[in-house]
C-alpha cells in the first residue's frame, strides 16, 4: 500500500468515492477519496499538496487512459465524482487563500449544438487538473464567449462541437473572438474536428481528447 | 408501394437489453456496480415513456450514381457518399424514416446532471440512445414485413452523419417527411428534437441486400464509434 497521498491519487484514478461505494470492485470496503482526504488534512497535509500531488495526478492518469481507450466515459465520470468528493473538503481551505488555481478555462458547446457530454468531460478533466472552469453550457453564441473573456481576460477558451453542421458556427465564433481579442487563445475539439480544420479557421489548438487540452494549457502556462 | 406510415410504440414492446446498454458505454456485457443498478434505474425511469414513435415514407428512387455518391428520391438529391450509395445500389424505392425516444430521455438526463449525479445522467443518456435504436428496430421490422409482401427486399438503414453522408443532408430528408412527422423536428443546424431521435434511409428493391454489420468496412477515421469501439447496428 502506498503513501496516503498515493492512495488518494489511486482513488481518483479508479473512481473510488468513499468506503461505502461498491466501485471499483477490487477496492470494495476500502477507504475512498472522501475518508482519505479527511485523514490527510488531519495529518497535516496542506490542501495544495493533496490537490497537486494526489487529485491532479490521479485525474491526469485517467485522462491518459481515456485517450488510450483503456477506460470509457462512465469510469471517467466516476473519477470526476471521486475528485469532487475530495474537493468538497479542500474548497473551504482554498477559499481562505491557501492556494491558487493554475488558470481559468472558459468552455462551451457552440451555437446550434446541444451536445454536452464531450464538453462536460473536458470540463471535469481540466478542473481536475487544477484549473478553474467557467462552463457556459451548450448552444453558446460568440457574444457570450466575448462577454466572458472581458470578465476573465487571462482565460483560455475552449469550443466544442459534435455536428459537422455546427463546424461553421465554430468558425464564426473563433473569428468573432479574434476580431475583438486578437491574442485570445482558443482551443477546439469534438468528434468532427481535425487539425486541418483548426488551422483553417485560425484556432490556436486542436485536441482530440480532454488530456490534450490540459497539456496545451500546461504548455501555455510554462511558456508564459 | 409508396405511402407514409407512423407508429406509436409502447415501452413493453421494445426489447431493451441491459448487456447492450452496458457494452455501448464500454463496460462490457456484465457491468460492475454501481453501473448495473444505474442501468436498471435508467430503464425504470424510461419505461413510463409514452412518447416513443417512429415511421417512414416510401418514395420512388428517381436517380442513382455510385460514382458521384448520390441517390435521388422523389427528385431530392442526397449525397450519401460512395460507400452508402453502393450499398443502396438496385433500390427501386427508398423508405425515409425517423424515430424518437421522446423528450423524457433529455428530461431525466438533465435532471440528474443538474443534481450533480453526472454518472446517472450519462447512463440515462446512453440508455436513451439504445432505446431509440431498439425502437427503430421495430419500425424497421414493420417496414420489412410490408416490403416482403411485395416480393421485395430491404437494405440496412443508413443515417446522415454515418460513413461519408453529411448531417446537413438531414434537411433534405425532412423535406420529404410530413411536417412534424412523429413529433420529430429539425433545427437549422440539423439537430433533431427530441435529441434522442434517429432518421435515415432504407433502400427497397428486388435486388438489394441486407448487409448486416458494416462498421468494419467504413473508412471514416473520425467516427466516434470507431475510436471508442462503440459499434452500432444499422
Amino acid at each position: 500500500m502506498g503513501t496516503l497521498i498515493e492512495r488518494i491519487s489511486d482513488c481518483i484514478e479508479f473512481g473510488k468515492i468513499n468506503k461505502a461505494a461498491p466501485y471499483p470492485p477490487n477496492m470494495k470496503d476500502q477507504d475512498g477519496a472522501d475518508e482519505l482526504t479527511i485523514q490527510a488534512l488531519a495529518e497535516g497535509f496542506t490542501a495544495n499538496d493533496i490537490l497537486s500531488k494526489g487529485l491532479i495526478i490521479g485525474m491526469e492518469k485517467v485522462g491518459v487512459k481515456f485517450r488510450e481507450n483503456k477506460v470509457f466515459v462512465p469510469q471517467v465520470l466516476m473519477s470526476a465524482k471521486a475528485m469532487n468528493t475530495a474537493m468538497a473538503h479542500l474548497k473551504p481551505l482554498f477559499a481562505e487563500g491557501n492556494t491558487e488555481k493554475k488558470g481559468i478555462f472558459i468552455i462551451g458547446t457552440v451555437a446550434g449544438d446541444l451536445h454536452d457530454i464531450g464538453k462536460n468531460l473536458v470540463s471535469m478533466i481540466v478542473e481536475g487538473n487544477g484549473y478553474e472552469v467557467i462552463d457556459l453550457g451548450t448552444d453558446v453564441p460568440a457574444k457570450k464567449f466575448i462577454d466572458t473573456i472581458e470578465q476573465f481576460p487571462k482565460a483560455i477558451v475552449g469550443l466544442s462541437s459534435l455536428l459537422t453542421t455546427t463546424m461553421a458556427s465554430m468558425e464564426n465564433i473563433v473569428k468573432e473572438i479574434k476580431t475583438v481579442y486578437p491574442n485570445q487563445k482558443v482551443t477546439i475539439g469534438g468528434a468532427p474536428i481535425t487539425q486541418d480544420f483548426c488551422e483553417k479557421i485560425g484556432a490556436d489548438n486542436f485536441s482530440a481528447d480532454p488530456q490534450g487540452v490540459v497539456e496545451y494549457m500546461n504548455n501555455l502556462r510554462k511558456s508564459a | 408501394m409508396t405511402g407514409t406510415y407512423s407508429y406509436k410504440l409502447d415501452f413493453s414492446e421494445i426489447h431493451l437489453k441491459k448487456e447492450k446498454i452496458s457494452a455501448f458505454m464500454g463496460l462490457g456485457a456484465v457491468p460492475d456496480e454501481p453501473f448495473n443498478s444505474m442501468i436498471d434505474h435508467a430503464i425504470a425511469l424510461l419505461s413510463n415513456n409514452k412518447n416513443i414513435e417512429g415511421g417512414f415514407t416510401i418514395k420512388p428512387v428517381t436517380d442513382f450514381s455510385v460514382k458521384n455518391g448520390s441517390i435521388s428520391v422523389d427528385n431530392q438529391v442526397f449525397t450519401t457518399g460512395r460507400m452508402i450509395t453502393s450499398f443502396l445500389k438496385g433500390a427501386e424505392y427508398a423508405a425515409l424514416f425517423t424515430c424518437t425516444a421522446g423528450q423524457e430521455v433529455s428530461y431525466w438526463s438533465k435532471k440528474y446532471n443538474d443534481e450533480g449525479d453526472f454518472v446517472q445522467s450519462y447512463v440515462i443518456d446512453a440508455t436513451g440512445s439504445m432505446l431509440v435504436e431498439s425502437a427503430m428496430d421495430i419500425i424497421y421490422k414493420k417496414l420489412r414485413d410490408m416490403v416482403i409482401l411485395n416480393d421485395l427486399s430491404l437494405t440496412n438503414r443508413y443515417s446522415p452523419g454515418y460513413c461519408e453522408w453529411l448531417v446537413i443532408d438531414q434537411q433534405k430528408l425532412f423535406k420529404l417527411l410530413p411536417k412534424g412527422f412523429c413529433n420529430v423536428h429539425l433545427s437549422a443546424s440539423s439537430l433533431m428534437s427530441p435529441v434522442k431521435s434517429v432518421s435515415g434511409i432504407v433502400g427497397i428493391g428486388a435486388s438489394v441486400k441486407y448487409m448486416g454489420y458494416i462498421c468494419e468496412t467504413c473508412k471514416s477515421k473520425e467516427c466516434v464509434y470507431r475510436t471508442k469501439k462503440m459499434y452500432v447496428k444499422h
